[in-house]
C-alpha cells in the first residue's frame, strides 16, 4: 500500500484539473458585505462559485473520474477488454495457491492466536516519549494506541506516534550497513572504529552529534564516554527543538528551566501564534487539559475565554472566540503593548499603531486582570527570545505563575543550546579539529543545519564520518559508515515525557533488519562492551537505580527542594553536575554557552547511585537477574505499566529577573522599528505533517492533510488573500524567495484566508534529496533558515517565475452544501439554516439552551417507501463534539492504520481519489481578510435511511441487525451508485489497486482483522465493526454484558481531546447517549431524512462582550 | 447474436469442466474469481516470505511483559511458594461460582479422559485404553494443589501441558471443582476428607489476584504488592 511513488502509480492527467483559476476578491468580498453567501465555507472557491467548485459539489466524482489513468478511454479499455474477453474465462479462472500453517514451535502461554496482545512502551518525538500501547498480533505490532497511565498521553496518541509502525515497516529502511556505498559487517565496522578510536588520544578530534537526548540511559553512556575520552565532545542538534524558549528562560531565569502550562486553571487563554495543542512533546495533554475547559454540557457550565494573536493559523485558531491576525512584528508589538499596560517595561512610544489593536490589548489586559491567577499567557517557541521573556513577565505580574504557569527543572539531558553547539562543531570541523564524528539517531545536519553554517563542506574534511540511523539520507551519503538504526518498536530503551516521567520502551519484535540503537553503537565503539545489547545497556543503568526509587518513594514525595534525593536518584541537575551546559550553572567567568564542553572527570557519574540505592553496585556491574529480587519486581511494574512512578522533573522555582524584561522591550521597539510598511515577514515552521522533515518517507503523514491548509504531499509559500492580490499571485504560481541575500530558487504559492497580510509561511521539512520516495517533493525551507533566524525573518522580496508548480489540496474535495444558490435573502436564510455547521455563543447558549436547533428546517418525518428497522440488540452512534475539536487530524491516521486504507499518491489525490475513511472538513467563515475557523470530523453517518443502500444492485451495502451500513466488498461490482447517492460523500472507490500485495513487509502492517480492498472495490467507515466483534467476543468469553465503554473505534481512542465518543445508543446510561441529549446536538443535512447515526455538538463560543464591535466576527 | 451465445456456451463449458466441484484431485481447488481471497495480510499461523523461518508469526521478546501479564503473584502463575514448594490451597476464593466454572471446563477439557467422575474411565479409556489414573486414590487425595496445577500446566507422562487451552484462573477453577468431587466421593463411602481435600478458606491472602485483563487497551489497576517469584525469562536478544 505504502509503496506508492509520490508522483503516483500512473500518470492520471485526465483527472487532475486544479483549481487554478483566478478569482475575483473583490467580488467574494462584496458576496459576503451583503450576506449573499453561505455562512460557512470551505474555500474561496467556493465563495466565489467558481465553476469548478460547483462541479465539485454536484458530482460524487471529478469528470473524467473514470477515465483510465494512462489515457485509455472508457471506450477504448471497452475494446480492449472485449477483445480480450475469450481469455478472459480461462485466466479467471486460477488455481489457488498452497497454503501453509506454520504454528509457534513453543507457544508463548500468554499469546492466543487470533488474539491481540498489548504491550505498554514508548514512542518518541524530537526526543520526548508519549506513553503508548503497541498492538501486536502473535509478535508483530500493527497498531499504537495511547497508554491511559501515562501523563503525556493519557490514553491518547498523536498522529506521529500513530505513523510510527509504518516506519517500522517502511520498505525504504536502510537494511545492512554499508561501508563506502558497500555492504559490510558490524564486527569489520568494530575493528575499522577500535583502531580509529585508538589513534585518538583520550578522544582528541572525536565528536558525537545527537538530537536531543531525554533517555538516562544514553545519556550515562555518553557522560562515561567523555569521561574516557576528556578530549571529546558531544554536540546537540535538533531542528525544531526549543532554542529561542530556552534562549528566553536563559535570559528571565538565568537558567534553562522548562515552562509547563495547567490547562485546567485557566479561565481566560492569551495565545501569541504558539500551536500548544497540536504540537510539541505535551501537545496532546494540553489538548485534554485544554478541552476540559471548553466542555459544555448544560447551559450553566462556564467556558474558557480564549484569544489568539498571530499572524498565520494552527490548531488553537480555531477553538479561539477571538481571534486578531498582525504580522509577526506586530504580534510582538503586541507583547510588548500589553508588558507597558503592566508596567513590565517603560518609556518608549506605543508599539501598536493599529486602532483594532490597541483596543485589544485594552480589553485583553481587562479580561486577564480580572482573572489574576486564572489567566494564562502563552507563547512559546516561535516568538522572539525578547518577547518570550516579556511573556515570563506578564504571567508573573498577572500572579499566573504556580497556578496556570509553572517551571520545571529541565527535561533533556544536559541541556544546551542547540545552534550554539551546532555551530562549535562545523567551525571545529572547520578548523580540522575533528577527525571522527559519529551521527546517531538520523540527525540528518547535512540537510537541516542553518544555512550559514557551512556544514556539508565542512563535513568533508572530517576524516572519518559514521552516520546512524533508519534511512539513507542526504547526511548518510557522505559518510564512510552507514550504521542502520533499530526503530523504538523494535529495541529497548528509555526516554522522558515531557514533565520528565521515565518511560522504558519495550520491543515488539526482533530487529527486521538487524539495526543497532544509539546506545548499542556507543557501547560496541566506545563504551568497550561489544556485545552489550539494548536490553543489557537499560538495565543496567536503570539495576542500581529502580529499587532504590521505588523504596525512596515516600521520602522523595517530601523533599520539595529540588535536587534533593529524588532528583539527585534521577539525575536532573545530577546527572551532569560539572557541565557548564547553558551558562547559568556554570562557575562565573567559563565561557557562556560553551556547550559539548566534556564533563569534569572529578565529578562521579553516579552521585546518583550513591545516594538512595542500597544496593547500588555502581553503574558498571552487571545485574544478574536473580541476584536482586527488589529490583525484578520493580522492572516488572514498570515495564507493566508503560512507565517508572515519580520519575517526573521536579518543579523549579525560577526568579524573574525585571531587567531583562526591560532590555527585551527595548529590542522589540527597535525590531518594529526596523520593520518597513509592506515588507515581507517569512514565517517558518516545522512542518504539521512530516515535522523537521524527519517523517519525509512516512506516506501516511504526507499525505495527511495539512489541518489548516489541507495541503498534502507539498508545502507551499502561503500567503493571504491582501498579499496574494497585492503582488498580482494566485494558487500555484511559482515564486522565488530571497531574504538576507539567501534565496530559495523556486516555490509555490499558496494563498489562505487567515494568513495575515505581509506574512508567507513556509514549513521545513520538504525539498529533501534523498528521502527515498519523499525525494524532490516541495520546496526545501531551510536554505533561508540562518542561525540568527531560525523562524523567520523580514526582509523578503518575491519575483514570480511565470510558472505553475500544481499542489494537491484536498480542502474541496468531498464539498457538502444544503442548498446552492443564494439569490435572496430567504435562500440565503435557508443556506444558513441548513448549514452543516452550527454554532453560537455562549451568551445565546445560556439564554437559550436549544438555539441551535431553532430556526432550522426540522427533519423530515420518516418519510420512506422501506419499512423502518427493529433493533433488539445494541444500535450503535457516534457523537462528535466541534467545540473541542482542535483539528489535529490523529485520528485520520489512526483510522488509517487500524482499517488497511491505502496512500494513494500526490497524482490520485490530484485527481480527487484519496481514501482516507474519515477526513477532517475545515470551515471558515466571517471576514475573507480575518476569518474565523472551524472543523469538522467526517465519518460514515450510518444512517438509519440510508440512502447508499437502496440503490446497491448487488446488496453489497446492507443494514446490519445494529444499525451499521455494513460493507460487503465481495459482492461489491463497483457501480458507485452508492457513492453518487451519498449526500456526505463519505465513500471511497478504489479506482485503482491502491494496496501493496508485492511487498511482504508491508504485509506484517496490516491489521489481520481487516480485509484488504482490491480495485473496483467501494469502500468506507465502518465504526471500527472488528472492534464491536472483538468486545461482543471478549465479553462473551467472561460471561458479562456488553459494556459501554467496551468499543471503542480508533478515531474515539485516540483523540485527545475526547471529541468523539462512541457507543450503544439504545443503552440509557451510555456516554454517547449522554451526549446525543444535549441540546447542542444536530445531523447533518437533517432536511434530507436520512437519520444519521453519526451526530454533531454545536460548537459554542465565549466572546467578550466589548469586543464584538467587528462585523463578521461571532 | 449467435456469437454471444456460442461464446456464454464455451464459458458454461469451461466452468463446468475446469471448476466442477466434487472431484477429487491432489491439486489445490480452482477459483473462479480469485481477487480477495489472498489477502496480503498475516491470518494466525500463517507463512511469511520475509522471515527466515517462514513464520508469519513472531515470538514475543524475550524480557516484554504484555498488559495484563504482569504475574506479580508467583503463586497464583504458577502454583508454588518462593521456596519451590507446591502450594496446599487454591489461590481463589473457592465459591460456588468458581466450583461452576470449574466443573464446566473440567467436563470440556478432562472428562475425556478422566470422566466426569474423576474415575479415570473416559472415553478414550475405554476405546484406547489410555491408562488413566483415578482422582479417588491416596495419592491424589494428598498431592498438593499446587502439584495438581504444575500437572495441568505442563502435562505428565502421558498427559499433554493444558497451559495453552486453559487459562490459569479456569485451571483452579477445575482443581476446585476436582477437590469437591473427591470429598463427594468420601463423604458418600463414610471416609474421612483430609485437609487437603477441604474447600479453601475463602480469600487468601493476597484476595483473588487479578487475573489477565479482557480488553487490554483499558486501564489495568495496579496490582497489590506482593512478593515477586516468578523467575524472568533469560534474554538474548
Amino acid at each position: 500500500m505504502d509503496s506508492v511513488n509520490a508522483k503516483g502509480k500512473c500518470g492520471a492527467q485526465a483527472a487532475a484539473k486544479p483549481e487554478t483559476a483566478r478569482i475575483d476578491l473583490d467580488a467574494v468580498r462584496e458576496r459576503l458585505r451583503t450576506k449573499k453567501g453561505p455562512e460557512f465555507w470551505r474555500s474561496l472557491d467556493e465563495l466565489a462559485g467558481t465553476p469548478e467548485f460547483e462541479d465539485l459539489l454536484h458530482r460524487e466524482f471529478p469528470r473524467f473520474a473514470s477515465e483510465w489513468p494512462d489515457g485509455v478511454s472508457r471506450r477504448g479499455f471497452l475494446q480492449l477488454a472485449s477483445a480480450s474477453l475469450a481469455l478472459a474465462g480461462l485466466t479467471g479462472c486460477t488455481q489457488q495457491p498452497l497454503e501453509k500453517i506454520i504454528p509457534y514451535v513453543r507457544q508463548p502461554e500468554q499469546l492466543i492466536p487470533g488474539k491481540p496482545l498489548f504491550f505498554a512502551t514508548a514512542t518518541t518525538h524530537a526526543g520526548y516519549a508519549t506513553g503508548v500501547l503497541a498492538e501486536s498480533h502473535q509478535g508483530r505490532p500493527t497498531k499504537i494506541e495511547g497508554n491511559p497511565d501515562h501523563p503525556a498521553s493519557l490514553g491518547a496518541a498523536d498522529s506521529f506516534a500513530q505513523a510510527a509502525v509504518l516506519t517500522l515497516y517502511d520498505p525504504d529502511r536502510s537494511q545492512a550497513i554499508l561501508h563506502n556505498g558497500r555492504v559490510d559487517t558490524w564486527s569489520t565496522f568494530l575493528s575499522g572504529m577500535g583502531e580509529t578510536l585508538r589513534s585518538l588520544a583520550g578522544g582528541q578530534g572525536l565528536r558525537i552529534l545527537t538530537g536531543t537526548v531525554t533517555s538516562p540511559t544514553l545519556a550515562a553512556q555518553v557522560a562515561d564516554i567523555l569521561r574516557a575520552h576528556p578530549q571529546a565532545r558531544w554536540h546537540r542538534w535538533e531542528p525544531a527543538g526549543p532554542h529561542q524558549t530556552r534562549a528566553a528562560a536563559m535570559r528571565a531565569f538565568g537558567r534553562p528551566v522548562d515552562t509547563r502550562y495547567d490547562f485546567t486553571q485557566a479561565k481566560v487563554v492569551l495565545s501569541l501564534g504558539a500551536d500548544v495543542l497540536c504540537e510539541g512533546p505535551a501537545g496532546v495533554r494540553y489538548a485534554h487539559d485544554f478541552a476540559e475547559g471548553r466542555r459544555v454540557r448544560a447551559h450553566h457550565d462556564t467556558m474558557t475565554r480564549v484569544y489568539t494573536v498571530e499572524s498565520s493559523p494552527v490548531g488553537l485558531s480555531a477553538l479561539a472566540d477571538h481571534r486578531l491576525q498582525l504580522p509577526p512584528a506586530q504580534v510582538e508589538g503586541f507583547v510588548l503593548a500589553l508588558a507597558q499596560k503592566l508596567n513590565l517595561a517603560t518609556g518608549g512610544g506605543a508599539p501598536l499603531a493599529n486602532p483594532r489593536a490597541q483596543k485589544w490589548v485594552e480589553e485583553v489586559y481587562n479580561d486577564l486582570n480580572a482573572n489574576r491567577g486564572a489567566s494564562l499567557v502563552v507563547g512559546d517557541e516561535y516568538l522572539s527570545p525578547a518577547a518570550q521573556v516579556l511573556i515570563h513577565g506578564i504571567n508573573q505580574a498577572l500572579g499566573n505563575v504556580g497556578s496556570t504557569v509553572f517551571y520545571q527543572e529541565p527535561v533533556e539531558a544536559d541541556p544546551v543550546d542547540h545552534v550554539q553547539s551546532i555551530a562549535e562543531l562545523v567551525r571545529d570541523m572547520n578548523a580540522g579539529q575533528v577527525s571522527a564524528l559519529l551521527i546517531l539517531d538520523g540527525v540528518n545536519p547535512v540537510y537541516t543545519a542553518p544555512a550559514d553554517l557551512p556544514f556539508r563542506a565542512a563535513f568533508e574534511k572530517v576524516q572519518l564520518r559514521v552516520h546512524h540511523g533508519l534511512f539513507h539520507d542526504e547526511t548518510s551519503q557522505l559518510c564512510q559508515w552507514h550504521i542502520p538504526a533499530a526503530h523504538e518498536l523494535e529495541s529497548w530503551g528509555d526516554a522522558r515525557a515531557f514533565d520528565g516521567t521515565v518511560s522504558i520502551i519495550q520491543p515488539l519484535i526482533e530487529p527486521l533488519y538487524g539495526g543497532k540503537t544509539a546506545g548499542e553503537l556507543l557501547a560496541a565503539t566506545l563504551g568497550n562492551q561489544a556485545d552489550a545489547t539494548s536490553y543489557d545497556l537499560v538495565r543496567q543503568y536503570w539495576t542500581s537505580r529502580l529499587p532504590g526509587l521505588t523504596a525512596g518513594l515516600a521520602a522523595a514525595a517530601q523533599d520539595t527542594a529540588g535536587g534533593g534525593s529524588n532528583t539527585t536518584l534521577l539525575g536532573f541537575g545530577g546527572a551532569f553536575p560539572g557541565a557548564p551546559g547553558i551558562g547559568g550553572k556554570a562557575a562565573p567567568g567559563a565561557p557562556p554557552m560553551a556547550t559539548g564542553a566534556p564533563v569534569d572527570s572529578t565529578v562521579p557519574n553516579s552521585a546518583v547511585a550513591t545516594g538512595m540505592a542500597p544496593a547500588a553496585a555502581g553503574t558498571a556491574a552487571p545485574a544478574t537477574a536473580a541476584s536482586n529480587p527488589a529490583f525484578e519486581k520493580a522492572w516488572r511494574e514498570a515495564l507493566h505499566a508503560g512507565l517508572i512512578p515519580a520519575t517526573a522533573a521536579p518543579r523549579a522555582t525560577a526568579a524573574f529577573n525585571g531587567g531583562a524584561a526591560q532590555q527585551a522591550a527595548g529590542e522589540i521597539q527597535a525590531a518594529l522599528g526596523r520593520v518597513q510598511p509592506g515588507e515581507i515577514t517569512l514565517q517558518l515552521r516545522p512542518d504539521p505533517t512530516i515535522w523537521d522533515g524527519r517523517y519525509a518517507a512516512n506516506v501516511w503523514l504526507q499525505e495527511l492533510p495539512k489541518p489548516v491548509s489541507k495541503l498534502v504531499w507539498d508545502n507551499a509559500l502561503v500567503i493571504g488573500p491582501k498579499t496574494a492580490e497585492r503582488l498580482k499571485l494566485t494558487w500555484h504560481d511559482t515564486v522565488e524567495v530571497a531574504v538576507g541575500g539567501r534565496k530559495l530558487a523556486k516555490a509555490a504559492i499558496w494563498v489562505l484566508p487567515g494568513v495575515a497580510e505581509d506574512t508567507a509561511l513556509l514549513t521545513l521539512g520538504y525539498g529533501r534529496e534523498l528521502a527515498g520516495k519523499a525525494s524532490g517533493l516541495g520546496f526545501d525551507a531551510y536554505p533561508l533558515r540562518t542561525t540568527a533566524a531560525l523562524w523567520g525573518a523580514p526582509g523578503v522580496t518575491l519575483r514570480a517565475l511565470g510558472g505553475q508548480y500544481i499542489v494537491a489540496c484536498t480542502q474541496n474535495h468531498h464539498a457538502m452544501r444544503g442548498t446552492i444558490e443564494h439569490e435572496d435573502d430567504v435562500a440565503t436564510e435557508q443556506a444558513k439554516a441548513r448549514h452543516v455547521i452550527r454554532g453560537g455563543t455562549l451568551a445565546e447558549f445560556q439564554q437559550n439552551p436549544s438555539f441551535i436547533k431553532e430556526e432550522r428546517e426540522a427533519p423530515a418525518a420518516d418519510e420512506t417507501l422501506y419499512p423502518p428497522h427493529r433493533y433488539d440488540g445494541h444500535a450503535w452512534g457516534m457523537s462528535i463534539d466541534l467545540n473541542v475539536c482542535t483539528g489535529c487530524s490523529a485520528c485520520i491516521v489512526a483510522c488509517q492504520a487500524e482499517n488497511n486504507i491505502p496512500s494513494v499518491g500526490k497524482d490520485q489525490v490530484l485527481a480527487r481519489r484519496e481514501m482516507h475513511w474519515l477526513r477532517v472538513d475545515r470551515y471558515f467563515s466571517g471576514d475573507l481578510d480575518e476569518p474565523t475557523f472551524s472543523f469538522q470530523p467526517l465519518p460514515c453517518m450510518h444512517c438509519e435511511n440510508a440512502p447508499c443502500e437502496v440503490v446497491c444492485p448487488v446488496a453489497a451495502t446492507v443494514h446490519s441487525d445494529e444499525g451499521l451500513n455494513d460493507m460487503v466488498y465481495n459482492r461489491c461490482v463497483g457501480t458507485r451508485y452508492c457513492s453518487n447517492n451519498c449526500p456526505y460523500k463519505v465513500r471511497r472507490f478504489n479506482f485503482l489497486r491502491y494496496s501493496d500485495k508485492d511487498t511482504p513487509v508491508l504485509e506484517l502492517l496490516n491489521n489481520p482483522d481487516v480485509t484488504v480492498r482490491m480495485r473496483g472495490v467501494m469502500e468506507k467507515c465502518t465504526y471500527c465493526v472488528q472492534r464491536i466483534q472483538a468486545a461482543r467476543i471478549d465479553a462473551k468469553m467472561a460471561e458479562r454484558p456488553f459494556a459501554d465503554g467496551d468499543v471503542r473505534t480508533a478515531c474515539q481512542q485516540t483523540c485527545p481531546t475526547q471529541a468523539i465518543t462512541f457507543g450503544d445508543i439504545r443503552d440509557p446510561k451510555a456516554e454517547v447517549n449522554e451526549r446525543k441529549a444535549n441540546s447542542r446536538n444536530y445531523v447533518l443535512l437533517a432536511e434530507l431524512g436520512n437519520k444519521p447515526r453519526t451526530s454533531y455538538l454545536a460548537r459554542i463560543r465565549n466572546p467578550h462582550p466589548d469586543l464584538l464591535d467587528k462585523p463578521g466576527e461571532e | 447474436m449467435t456469437a454471444v451465445r456460442r461464446l456464454l456456451l464455451a464459458l458454461v463449458l469451461l466452468a463446468l469442466s475446469g471448476c466442477a466441484r466434487g472431484c477429487t484431485s491432489s491439486r489445490p481447488p480452482i477459483h473462479v474469481n480469485p481477487n480477495m481471497f489472498n489477502q496480503p495480510r498475516y491470518e494466525p499461523q500463517a507463512a511469511s516470505a520475509f522471515f527466515y523461518n517462514g513464520a508469519a508469526m513472531r515470538p514475543p521478546v524475550p524480557g516484554t511483559v504484555a498488559r495484563g501479564e504482569l504475574r506479580d503473584h508467583g503463586p497464583y502463575w504458577t502454583g508454588k511458594e518462593a521456596g519451590g514448594a507446591f502450594v496446599t490451597t487454591v489461590p481463589l476464593p473457592a465459591d460456588d461460582a468458581v466450583r461452576e466454572r470449574g466443573k464446566q471446563r473440567f467436563e470440556i477439557y478432562c472428562a475425556a479422559c478422566h470422566d466426569k467422575g474423576g474415575d479415570g474411565k473416559g472415553i478414550l479409556f475405554e476405546r484406547g485404553k489410555v491408562p488413566t489414573p483415578s482422582f479417588h486414590t491416596d495419592k491424589l487425595l494428598q498431592m498438593p494443589d499446587g502439584q495438581i496445577f504444575d500437572t495441568i500446566t505442563n502435562g505428565t507422562g502421558l498427559m499433554p501441558a493444558y497451559r495453552y487451552p486453559i487459562p490459569v484462573r479456569d485451571r483452579w477453577a477445575i482443581i476446585v471443582h476436582l477437590r469437591a468431587l473427591q470429598a463427594h466421593r468420601l463423604e458418600r463411602s463414610g471416609g474421612t476428607v483430609p485437609a487437603q481435600v477441604q474447600p479453601a478458606p475463602p480469600a487468601p491472602t493476597p484476595a483473588a489476584p487479578t487475573p489477565p485483563a479482557p480488553t487490554p487497551p483499558q486501564p489495568v489497576a495496579p496490582q497489590p504488592a506482593t512478593p515477586q517469584q516468578v523467575k524472568p525469562q533469560q534474554v538474548k536478544s
